[in-house]
């Protein structure tokens, strides 16, 4: 029962945190919507429904709430680690993924809104033709120093890839600018880039 | 006619012409006065009570009675200070005339009003007078609570007598002169509180009656968003036409179609009051996210609706530089630039905003953040988007909150200039030119 208790640590968490970020809030909240406080997260966990996603090309099902970002789906359910968790704002890219080819922050996505949409994660998408040059160049040019944000690097740049297939500086720059480095790997990524656009086959 | 005469004929024109221009400026107008018809009292209606609780809490005791009342007013917002007790005061208000802070109005008998008498409280909320006998600010809205039903009054008291006293001492006001004269808000009272009860349209629906007490005895929805006149008092005669408060820009939610809401359907306007979000249409933030967290989210279906067919009968008020907002998405290849785009902004864009919101204003994550059709986006004096940026968002939802972070102290004031006009010539109707130097007095 992995999955149920990971759906726990996540209610608790989010009951945790949205308290840690209440003020100026009534005691005892609303009338309409029961209140969501200790206690609760154990009875939401029991009406939790099974759902299917389809990652890396297997339909996998998982038991979690609506709100549950992908990440901690992928990370904590499934236990595909090769997606990091940076910083859970969106703000460094450690964490994409592919949702439907498009490169995604699965740290705020919530695992409601993906539906049917096919997830890639770094764990696969070497056997994807764009991610197979991609990685490759990587590897060419000895692209990773520390390597935590590089699952986040290749993922966003094998999206570009798929989308233009020939980028130039501008559209290197823009589709990569969310994805933070701490190494400071930004020369070797834009050359990795441009070799895997040239090895098109 | 001498020349002194003359002379002396020339001033007291001016001067008459002079109390004209103040008075027209500064004159007291009714909030529902747009509603012609029969308005009758309360004792003569014969309708559907507009006061009070809906059907479902009818039957409930006299405090679950007044939280209901209390969150409808949205009293929590105010009286309380970021991270401090609720209702024990001390939120600061910034006016042009100095700085107020909310009273603690817990029951503790030293800090608070747990001294007051039934009458000495609703004389406060419909008089503007403390139990000792001071005039209040009309920072508190009683020229909108004066509204309220005397039951709705005292349900809210026997409401805030039931928390647990809060001992506080908010900070004491700081107000230039001659603002600090209290005595003096007797004179703003007299002219501008009408001290009336709701009165019901007998030619109106029951849901427009209730639906016009909750919106002006209750959420005092012209508190933000009709412009003020003179003497600070809402001005009616252009009623929800908008305004900037506190720094961000209460937008038009007249029936105009272009510049108000009047093209948003019956569901969007629920939908947005229940959730603070309406797809296409834009998600509440800053002091009206607060309100949809504290008070509109958590009243009844029944209620909102209520609003809503009220709100559907405001006249409209076009706002001469509100354009309709665009509505076609913005291409999502990052390189194709708008006319306008420049550099900076684009930088910060792609860095900062573009993972969650996408190139084309349609977000890979969630519909909150999508940025095509947003009135702020297409508003061109970016104020809002410019606070946003500064201060983020969060809406609170039973399922988990939704949260824009602050990027107030990563970039300085010039990048969130150039990011306000990159998305609003990116995403909206027009760009704006917003400087660096109108960011740093929204901080």
């Amino acid at each position: 029962m992995v999955q149920l208790r990971t759906a726990g640590a996540w209610l608790a968490f989010r009951d945790a945190t949205q308290r840690a970020g209440d003020c100026g809030e009534p005691q005892g909240s609303s009338i309409e919507h029961p209140e969501v406080g200790a206690g609760s997260a154990a009875t939401e966990v029991d009406v939790l429904q099974p759902r299917t996603l389809q990652i890396n090309g297997e339909a996998r099902t998982v038991t979690a709430p609506d709100d549950m970002p992908l990440l901690w789906v992928l990370r904590d359910i499934l236990g595909l680690t090769g997606t990091k968790f940076g910083c859970g704002i969106a703000q460094c890219g450690a964490c994409t993924v592919h949702v439907g080819g498009a490169a995604v922050r699965s740290c705020l996505l919530p695992v409601g809104s993906v539906g049917a949409r096919p997830v890639t994660t770094i764990e696969r998408v070497g056997e994807t033709e764009a991610g197979a040059r991609v990685q490759d160049a990587w590897l060419e040019l000895e692209v990773v120093q520390c390597g935590y944000c590089q699952s986040g690097q290749i993922m966003s740049a094998t999206a570009l890839l798929n989308r233009i297939p020939r980028p130039d500086d501008a559209d290197i720059d823009a589709a990569m600018a969310g994805n933070i480095c701490r190494c400071g790997t930004y020369i070797r990524i834009r050359d990795a880039i441009k070799r895997a656009a040239s090895a098109r086959a | 006619m001498s020349l002194r005469r003359r002379i002396s004929l020339a001033v007291l024109a001016v001067v008459v012409v002079a109390i004209g221009v103040v008075g027209w400026l500064a004159l007291p107008t009714h909030p529902i006065g747009f509603a012609r018809g029969s308005a009758v009292t309360l004792a003569n209606y014969s309708g559907p009570d507009p006061t009070g609780v809906p059907a479902a809490l009818r039957g409930a005791d006299l405090v679950t009675r007044g939280r209901y009342l209390a969150t409808a007013a949205d009293c929590a917002v105010c009286h309380t200070a970021p991270g401090g007790a609720a209702f024990a005061g001390g939120l600061p208000f910034k006016t042009p005339f100095g700085t107020l802070y909310s009273p603690n109005i817990t029951p503790d008998r030293e800090t608070g009003i747990g001294a007051w008498s039934e009458s000495d409280f609703l004389r406060a909320v419909h008089k503007g007078v403390a139990k000792d006998g001071s005039r209040l600010y009309p920072a508190f809205p009683y020229e909108a609570y004066s509204l309220m039903a005397d039951g709705d009054v005292l349900a809210i008291r026997a409401y805030l007598f039931s928390l647990a006293p809060v001992r506080n001492t908010p900070p004491a006001n700081r107000l230039m002169f001659p603002f600090n004269q209290r005595p003096l808000m007797a004179i703003w009272g007299a002219l501008y509180n009408r001290d009336q009860r709701f009165q019901p349209h007998t030619d109106r629906s029951p849901a427009w009656n209730r639906g016009a007490y909750l919106v002006e005895a209750m959420a005092h929805c012209g508190d933000c968003h009709t412009p003020r006149n003179l003497a600070q008092a809402p001005d009616n005669r252009k009623k929800f036409g908008g305004a900037v408060i506190q720094g961000w820009r209460a937008y038009n939610i007249t029936q105009d179609r272009v510049a108000g809401v009047g093209a948003w359907s019956d569901a969007e306007l629920a939908t947005y009051l229940r959730e603070g979000h309406a797809l296409g249409r834009g998600a509440a933030a800053g002091p009206m996210a607060e309100a949809i967290n504290a008070s509109l989210s958590r009243l009844a279906p029944s209620d909102t609706l209520a609003m809503v067919a009220y709100l559907r009968t405001i006249p409209a008020i076009g706002a001469g530089d509100l354009p309709a907002p665009k509505t076609e998405l913005a291409s999502d290849l990052p390189k194709v630039m708008a006319a306008g785009d420049d550099r900076r902004g684009r930088e910060v864009f792609a860095g900062a905003c573009a993972s969650c919101h996408g190139w084309s204003g349609k977000s890979p994550l969630f519909p909150h953040a999508n940025l095509t059709g947003v009135r702020a986006v297409n508003d061109p004096s970016a104020i809002n988007v410019a606070q946003v940026v500064i201060n983020g968002a969060r809406l609170e939802r039973a399922g988990g909150d939704v949260v824009m972070p602050a990027f107030g102290q990563t970039y300085s004031d010039a990048e969130i200039a150039a990011v306000a006009n990159y998305v609003t010539a990116r995403f909206g109707s027009s760009r704006s030119e917003i400087t660096a130097k109108d960011v740093a007095r929204l901080r």
